[in-house]
């Protein structure tokens, strides 16, 4: 099962602004609705109980779905909606024994919001199971706490309800939408990226033929002709073979010593030439991270050092910059590292005062 | 290459993701509070509560309607908009005028025509084609509004501003604005992170096919440079002059990707090779079928035989015997072929950086096409190279 995030990494970036509002929302409403009702109150305690459990929720949906973080889980996202769940429970336990109704509750809105938050983060059928794991608890709570006769308790639990199950269902909405519309879109490029990586492929093989001929029709190949013509091999031919192979080893050995990682860093500690095993996107996404912060001036020149080493089956790699300012770098690199989260799994990223470390480890070959 | 959801795209899917969004979110919150109008019609039938059942199926039925119009014409909307009001007005006067006072605070009316407000706010930015959503909410929560004001009229309830459909309302258009600069900041990052994603692919072919053409030149042309370094001068052998000439013409006329190299017969390369390292003098033995290959892809399958054959020539030429073992273990899912030989070893780390057959001609050769290499060697007791390659998936 997928989910926007899992197939755009861009999806984070777009979703926070939106995810710190909805923090920001829930828990200013939860203020204004305690400091309104207060009266209501009976027991402070489970109040105090119920906000710090949605002051939780709100930290670790804010963790949890930040770009420079990999997808939060099914359990990670089920257990902040607990908390919110949880947050609601304790309000409505807080509120059981003072006049109240459920239209002083604010814990079924918070929960509203925070269910609209995780909409690009889990699937549509986990949205829906989420969204039913929190109303059907909520609704039996509200039934058993709220109302004087059963008509007023069954308009409760349905009012109670309304905001978590629409919102539920408007995020799974838009997760199936968005998951849809993404699964085209890839489809259809990978078909053009299919096409274009043929021609790319036949576009360098030719230049690449090219090049070997250049090197070898110099010298080499004219040398062996006259050889074949002649059908013969004196001493001094003897000799220039072993000049022209020996240059040509060398030429060959300079070729097979330097990588994509030498084009990228200013120094690189590779024995094991390692860089070679990064994917196309792995390199790419690095490449970006390195060139943007060097064009925009972030990455102190001459500082960037890259080190790859073999750990068991996997190559962990750790790339150094050295920053001229951090002031708004984060944001700079949310959309960058987003994507390099994506095709290095596990990649981390730590911001000091003076430099910024990626460290990721990918699959050898 | 397809890492990032271009802009332009990423705008239309995510506002056609909204509109889900927003005509679901509507039909929950209409749908919920047609269910609590008839609850509280059945608890009390005197106060006539069916009768906001046609507004709240009017409604619903605007919002079907929007959600289906492609661009909606400005007079659709404008009848939609006030037949929206018509049902609003109807909606509120139900509580309003026929529900006591006690009653319509504690029965939650007020809470269901905030509902009725908040999803005319939705139903409004999912009207809005034309900006980003914002101007239709705010239009919507405006016939909300003002059907609310319209409705209360001569009655006793207060008339005041919706505070909980306003926060949302604002909330709504926030977001909304929010989400277009949001995308529009990753639309700026996109095209730099695609535009070094295409870069790295081209390195990262290059890479490849450089390989390719650095174990050809490797098998060929340096093959035969040793070879004249280290012969005697005099005639040439007839053997010589063919494998030169054979070296040439490879080097001249092969491509590195082309139809050339995936032209004849794959399959029985494996054997070719073969019969040639016994005629250049190696004793091969051979375990398991040579046509196994057959199960790899073509380019694996053109891979493995010639890293097979220069294994072969490092055993004649380092090894110091002349005796090598060829085992072939094909399963569906990878082909492993083991070349063994008892000579005298050695141990990778003392390999000089300008040895270059175990690194190009047979490691890089057979990684670049998705396979591994293993050297099980060490100094006097002789080399095990293990090459595996995945089966054609």
């Amino acid at each position: 099962m997928s989910s926007p995030r899992a197939i755009d990494p861009m999806a984070v970036v777009i979703a926070r602004p939106f995810i710190v509002g909805s923090i920001t929302a829930s828990l200013g409403y939860a203020a204004l609705v305690i400091a309104t009702n207060l009266s209501q109150v009976y027991s402070p305690q489970l109040m105090a109980l119920a906000v710090l459990a949605l002051v939780t929720a709100g930290v670790v949906l804010f963790l949890s779905t930040s770009p420079f973080r990999r997808q939060p889980s099914f359990g990670r996202t089920a257990f902040i909606v607990g908390l919110a769940l949880l947050a609601f429970v304790l309000e409505s336990l807080a509120q059981i024994g003072s006049p109240h109704s459920i239209y002083d509750n604010w814990g079924t809105v918070t929960l509203a919001l925070i269910l609209i938050s995780i909409s690009s983060f889990r699937s549509a059928n986990e949205l829906i199971l989420m969204t039913l794991g929190a109303c059907v608890p909520a609704g039996v709570l509200i039934a058993l706490t709220v109302g004087d006769d059963p008509s007023s308790r069954i308009v409760a639990v349905i009012v109670g309800i309304m905001p978590p199950l629409a919102t539920g269902a408007a995020a799974a909405a838009f997760s199936r939408s968005m998951t849809g519309s993404l699964r085209a879109w890839m489809h259809e490029a990978s078909s053009a990226q299919a096409d274009a990586v043929d021609e790319l492929r036949s576009e360098v093989a030719g230049a690449v033929r090219e090049e070997r001929l250049e090197l070898l029709n110099f010298e080499i190949v004219p040398f062996l002709q006259g050889i074949l013509e002649s059908g013969t091999l004196t001493a001094p031919d003897s000799d220039r073979a072993r000049d022209l192979a020996s240059v040509l080893r060398e030429t060959m050995v300079d070729d097979a010593g330097t990588n994509w990682l030498d084009a990228v860093a200013d120094r690189v500690e590779d024995r094991d030439r390692l860089a070679e095993q990064l994917g196309a996107e792995q390199r790419g996404s690095l490449t970006a991270i390195i060139g943007e912060l060097q064009a925009a001036g972030y990455a102190r020149p001459g500082s960037i050092a890259a080190r790859l080493i073999a750990q068991d089956d996997q190559v962990a790699g750790t790339i150094t910059i050295g920053l001229t300012e951090t002031i708004g770098l984060r944001t700079f690199l949310a959309p960058f590292f987003a994507v390099a989260q994506a095709t290095l799994d596990g990649a981390h990223l730590e911001l000091g005062a003076e430099d910024l470390v990626i460290e990721f480890r990918v699959a050898r070959a | 290459m397809t890492l990032v959801f271009p802009a332009p795209r990423a705008a239309t899917a995510i506002r056609a993701a909204l509109e889900r969004a927003f005509f679901w979110l509507a039909t929950v919150m209409f749908g919920l509070s047609f269910l609590a109008c008839v609850a509280y019609g059945l608890a009390f039938p005197e106060y006539r509560v069916w009768l906001s059942f046609p507004a709240l199926t009017g409604f619903w039925a605007i919002a079907v309607c929007v959600s289906s119009f492609q661009t909606p014409r400005w007079w659709a909307l404008l009848v939609l908009g006030l037949a929206a009001l018509a049902f609003q007005v109807l909606f509120v006067s139900t509580f309003a005028g026929f529900t006591p006072l006690i009653a319509f605070e504690a029965t939650g009316a007020t809470f269901l025509i905030s509902a009725a407000t908040i999803a005319l706010t939705f139903t409004g930015a999912l009207a809005d084609r034309r900006s980003s959503g914002a101007i239709g909410a705010i239009v919507g929560f405006g016939i909300g509004q003002g059907g609310t004001l319209l409705g209360m009229i001569g009655s006793d309830r207060p008339v005041s501003l919706d505070v909980a459909a306003t926060v949302v309302a604002v909330g709504v258009v926030v977001a909304l604005q929010q989400l277009v600069h949001s995308n529009r900041r990753a639309g700026v990052a996109g095209p730099a992170i695609s535009e070094a994603d295409a870069i790295a692919l081209v390195r990262r072919e290059r890479e490849v096919l450089e390989r390719r053409s650095a174990a050809l030149v490797h098998d060929t042309i340096l093959n035969e440079l040793a070879t004249l370094a280290t012969s005697r001068p005099g005639a040439l052998p007839e053997r010589v002059t063919r494998q030169i000439a054979l070296s040439l013409t490879l080097v001249n006329d092969t491509g590195v990707a082309g139809p050339a190299d995936t032209a004849g017969d794959l399959t029985g390369r494996l054997r070719d090779v073969v019969a040639r390292q016994r005629a250049a003098g190696l004793q091969v033995a051979v375990t398991g079928d040579l046509h196994a290959i057959a199960a790899l892809t073509p380019e694996r399958a053109i891979a493995l035989p010639e890293a097979v054959e220069q294994a072969l020539v490092n055993v004649l030429r380092h090894s110091g015997t002349d005796h090598a073992e060829l085992v072939i273990i094909a399963a569906p899912e990878e082909v492993t072929v083991m070349v063994t030989d008892n000579g005298r070893g050695f141990s990778e780390s003392d390999v000089g950086s300008d040895r270059l057959g175990l690194r190009i001609s047979v490691r890089e050769r057979i990684t670049a096409v998705g396979g591994s290499v293993q050297v099980w060697s060490n100094p006097g007791g002789g080399t095990s190279i293990v090459i595996t390659l995945p089966g054609e998936a």
